[in-house]
């Protein structure tokens, strides 16, 4: 799928966001703890990247997420 | 004994003479003073906010010939005017070069200030996110204790509003003073989000 691979999108180009790249065995659970804390906040990460994340359970090495 | 008719004469002759000499520098002495006021006055607006010190030297200057001027001592008036000219002189340069210098450094915070009234507002929506999310979380990432976290969202508070008095300062014209906000705030803003474990990028 091409816009799983594009960057999240620019209308929020904000110099001080974060970003990830999703590496091999992560999950959006996995990315919430190691950020957050707590696992159940993984739809934080996932709302902010709708725009290349299209399923919390579906990502993929190399796809680079937001941060919030 | 009683003074003869030529002395008489001499006496007299010569307080006609100093009368003479002191009427012919009233008018000189009059005018020097009237002259430096008038220069302290067309320089006090600005010299009071450049150069408060300086100009409060040539004012007690000033005032020092306009007693002369009272008890009527020209000489001294005219023999002292040089020298308040001269301080005049000098502040009067002083005002033009801290006033430019004032000048040049509105001009380069209203340049930056563009800059940063977009960058700012960037940093502390990013912090906001950030905050909003850790303080619903149940447990914190490694790294960020409960403490430290309190302590940025107090900073970060303080931010918040140290950011109104800088668009505040800005919107009135005094970019110079948002600067210098500004510039605490995004110090502050780098400092919460190192604490926060929020790295750019």
């Amino acid at each position: 799928m091409a816009d799983a691979e594009q960057d999240p999108k620019p209308a929020t180009d904000n110099p001080y966001a974060q970003h990830y790249v999703v590496k091999k065995g992560d999950t959006l659970s996995k990315i919430a703890e190691e950020f957050y804390g707590d696992k159940m906040l993984y739809t934080k990460i996932f709302e902010a990247n709708t725009d290349v994340l299209k399923d919390p359970d579906r990502i993929r090495p190399g796809q680079k997420l937001r941060i919030p | 004994m009683r003074p003869n008719r030529s002395s008489l004469f001499v006496v007299a002759a010569a307080a006609a003479l100093l009368a003479a000499g002191c009427a012919g520098q009233k008018e000189p002495a009059t005018k020097a003073v009237a002259d430096v006021e008038a220069s302290i006055a067309t320089l006090r607006e600005d010299a009071s906010k450049y150069a408060a010190t300086e100009l409060q030297s040539a004012d007690a200057a000033l005032a020092s010939l306009k007693a002369n001027l009272e008890k009527g001592d020209y000489k001294a008036i005219l023999a002292g005017a040089p020298a308040l000219v001269s301080q005049v002189d000098a502040l009067r340069k002083t005002v033009t070069d801290k006033k430019a210098e004032a000048e040049a450094a509105l001009e380069a915070a209203k340049g930056r200030w563009g800059e940063v009234s977009t960058d700012l507002p960037k940093m502390v929506e990013a912090i906001q996110g950030r905050l909003d999310i850790l303080t619903k979380s149940r447990k914190l990432p490694k790294g960020l204790d409960k403490a430290t976290l309190d302590s940025a969202v107090a900073s970060f508070d303080s931010m918040k509003s140290a950011w109104g008095e800088a668009t505040s300062a800005a919107t009135s014209g005094n970019f110079v003073e948002a600067m210098a906000k500004a510039d605490e705030i995004k110090a502050k803003g780098t400092e919460v989000m190192a604490a926060l474990g929020m790295t750019k990028g």
